[in-house]
């Protein structure tokens, strides 16, 4: 099976929030952005948003730095997962993320990242502008090839 | 829990905060949002004093079911008497402004007094701070924005401030919601000026406890068919002949000045119309030469009706207080019947909006002339929606009421928890009507006596005088629905209400205010 992505689309988000409170509802059951593995990040002042989660790096920063390898990569789903057992909650991978897509549930005393939702994010099933899509990378880049492709070929041919 | 939210009264006479719960008894009575607002209106308000006066109660609400996947970002209301119309005005937030009143740990704000100096309210985790804004009055709403933003050091924060309009107490300026969502249409931003606030600033980072997480989660996007930035883009110009750029230079100067985009381009026709036929000449205009196609010259004169300076002043006092100067006459200049009725009044649906109108009619009587019953139906459930804070459904029309409500009730128990039936909905929404209503027909008696005495809450015939020398028959027309729509209502003119209403409505507790007040 191919990695499957969550791609995020600013030219779509409209900063709804629908994605951040069905995150924190489906992993909290509490709605709660601050608690939310996805966050909308407003820019500008022409109402533009972008949603910011975990990429799920090969390459990660949270991995590395964790002394007790509590965070690893589950080849199985292509993301990276929290081992709570033996986590020690040093906040180091808080710390180092370079998208700020760690959190610290202060009153649980527990580090928290997205997780995918178990390979079925819940995120995307309230997106309705189509923002968030969880895809195949191959069908993905596919079509972002096709789409280039056809900006490529002279319009006479096409 | 989504119950365990709190009401904050502000005294800025005294700058005193007190936080209280909402009694349980209250939601059983009111729900939430704007019904609980309209019971707080008639507590804390002062229903005879002047709309611009110390005296007047603003009070921000946050639906029941704001924050939740319910409405996350739909609607919170605003209620105060209202400087344009003297009557109670309940206007939607569109936007996150209330959702994060919610997660900041509050479902109310109610604003009395009038601070000495410039302030703002930031709203944060269980606490409320009135902090200096002595740096920011004469701020356009977006450099408000912008300075507050700064000043508290994060982006997150949601706010809603006023410009200069809602500062030189025009009576169509507006609440700026974030950047672009205005609200208040009839001066609820004057009454924010008059108290001398510049802005509400929020940010909650609390959590908001749902009943049935799981059920809610498998019910998915179809639990509700809410899209709040369809509402934010709403902005109709039907009444005005300017060019397309006229409209949006116009636009861009009353977003910024936080006034009514609708009503200031409705005044400017006016004026330019007044100017041709000789009611206004140039030393009321102090030199600018006015003209439909001098966007220039408009421009110039929509900035004098926010900064309130020259003709400017004039003009923003609204239509009716214009043709107390410049006598009835002039109104048959204004663009049409429609866009006076459009100023006054306020739909639930757009960008900005209330209910209740001049007349009490109903909301969208325009387009609906010939069913009062489903106008009337619309009208309760616009109220139980403004009690949760969640957009009215689309297209109820043909729709039953057990329909409508049972989906409204069953959204109630999968967030809270609380079980309501149909019946109990409408009862509710009768209440709050009846409540709002009650306040127009107490302030009445006083607002006749004040110089808009041509405004009557049934529309009577002096106020078809003033407008019906362009639709008599269309006016005539819209009276007869009116009154089918009362008698359904229970509604007697010029009475509160039929005398088998009194029972329904359980606020006797409300009786002992009246007669004080």
């Amino acid at each position: 099976m191919n990695a499957r992505i969550l791609v995020a689309d600013p030219k779509k988000c409209t900063g709804c929030g629908m994605c951040e409170i069905a995150c924190s509802i489906k992993q909290t059951g509490m709605s709660s952005p601050a608690r939310s593995r996805i966050r909308i990040i407003p820019w500008g002042d022409n109402m533009r948003y972008l949603p910011i989660t975990c990429q799920q790096c090969e390459d990660a920063p949270c991995v590395a730095v964790c002394p007790k390898e509590a965070l690893e990569h589950d080849h199985k789903l292509h993301r990276v997962a929290i081992d709570y057992k033996k986590c020690i909650s040093c906040r180091m991978c808080v710390a180092v993320c370079p998208y700020g897509a760690m959190g610290f549930e202060a009153d649980k005393g527990r580090i928290f990242k997205c997780d995918q939702c178990g390979g079925e994010p819940e995120c995307i099933h309230w997106c309705a502008p189509g923002a968030l899509t969880y895809v195949d990378t191959v069908a993905d880049n596919l079509r972002r090839i096709r789409a280039t492709a056809r900006r490529m070929i002279p319009h006479k041919i096409v | 829990m989504t119950l365990k939210r709190k009401i904050a009264l502000v005294d800025l006479d005294r700058h005193a905060i007190t936080i209280q719960a909402i009694p349980g008894q209250w939601r059983s009575r009111f729900l939430g949002g704007r019904g609980i607002g309209d019971y707080l209106l008639w507590q804390y308000g002062a229903m005879h004093c002047d709309a611009l006066s110390a005296d007047n109660t603003i009070v921000v609400n946050a639906g029941l079911l704001g924050g939740t996947l319910a409405a996350p970002h739909a609607f919170g209301t605003i209620l105060a008497k209202s400087p344009l119309t003297g009557f109670l005005t309940c206007s939607s937030l569109n936007g996150p402004f209330a959702a994060e009143m919610r997660w900041a740990g509050f479902d109310h704000v109610v604003i009395r007094g009038r601070s000495k100096k410039p302030v703002f309210l930031f709203i944060t985790d269980g606490h409320i701070e009135i902090r200096d804004a002595e740096q920011l009055w004469g701020k356009t709403t977006r450099q408000a924005r912008e300075a507050i933003l700064q000043t508290l050091g994060d982006r997150e924060t949601k706010t809603l401030q006023i410009g200069p309009a809602g500062e030189n107490l025009v009576r169509f300026a507006t609440v700026m919601v974030d950047r672009w969502i205005s609200a208040g249409r009839t001066g609820l931003g004057a009454v924010l000026g008059s108290k001398n606030i510049k802005a509400l600033a929020c940010r909650g980072t609390g959590d908001l406890e749902v009943k049935f997480p799981e059920r809610i989660l498998e019910l998915g996007p179809n639990l509700n068919a809410d899209n709040p930035v369809d509402a934010i883009a709403h902005l109709a110009h039907e009444n005005v002949l300017f060019s397309g750029k006229t409209i949006e230079a116009i636009q861009d100067l009353a977003i910024d000045a936080g006034m009514d985009v609708e009503t200031a381009l409705v005044m400017l026709q006016w004026a330019c119309a007044m100017v041709e036929k000789g009611v206004i000449d140039r030393r009321h205009t102090r030199g600018l030469v006015l003209d439909q196609e001098n966007t220039k010259s408009l421009k110039a004169l929509a900035k004098n009706i926010s900064l309130g300076n020259s003709l400017g002043r004039i003009l923003g006092q609204g239509p009716l207080r214009v043709a107390d100067k410049f006598g009835f006459d002039p109104m048959k200049w204004l663009p049409s019947e429609k866009s006076l009725f459009d100023i006054y009044s306020e739909t639930e649906t757009g960008g900005c909006s209330s209910n209740e109108n001049i007349s009490g009619a109903p909301t969208d009587f325009w387009q609906m002339p010939g069913a009062p019953g489903q106008v009337a139906l619309e009208e309760l459930c616009a109220l139980i929606c403004g009690c949760l804070g969640i957009a009215c459904p689309p297209g109820i029309e043909g729709v039953s009421i057990s329909t409508v409500f049972g989906n409204i009730s069953e959204l109630i128990r999968l967030n809270t928890g609380l079980v309501f039936d149909t019946n109990t909905l409408l009862t509710i929404a009768y209440r709050c009507h009846a409540l709002e209503r009650l306040f127009n027909c107490t302030v009445q008696s006083t607002y006749r006596k004040q110089h808009l005495s041509e405004l009557h809450i049934d529309v009577p015939a002096s106020f078809y005088r003033s407008v019906d020398l362009t639709g008599v028959e269309k006016l005539k027309k819209i009276r007869l629905s009116i009154d089918r729509h009362y008698r359904l209502k229970g509604w007697v003119q010029n009475k509160f209400f039929h005398k088998k209403v009194f029972g329904l409505l359980e606020i006797e507790d409300l009786w002992a205010v009246l007669r004080k007040k």
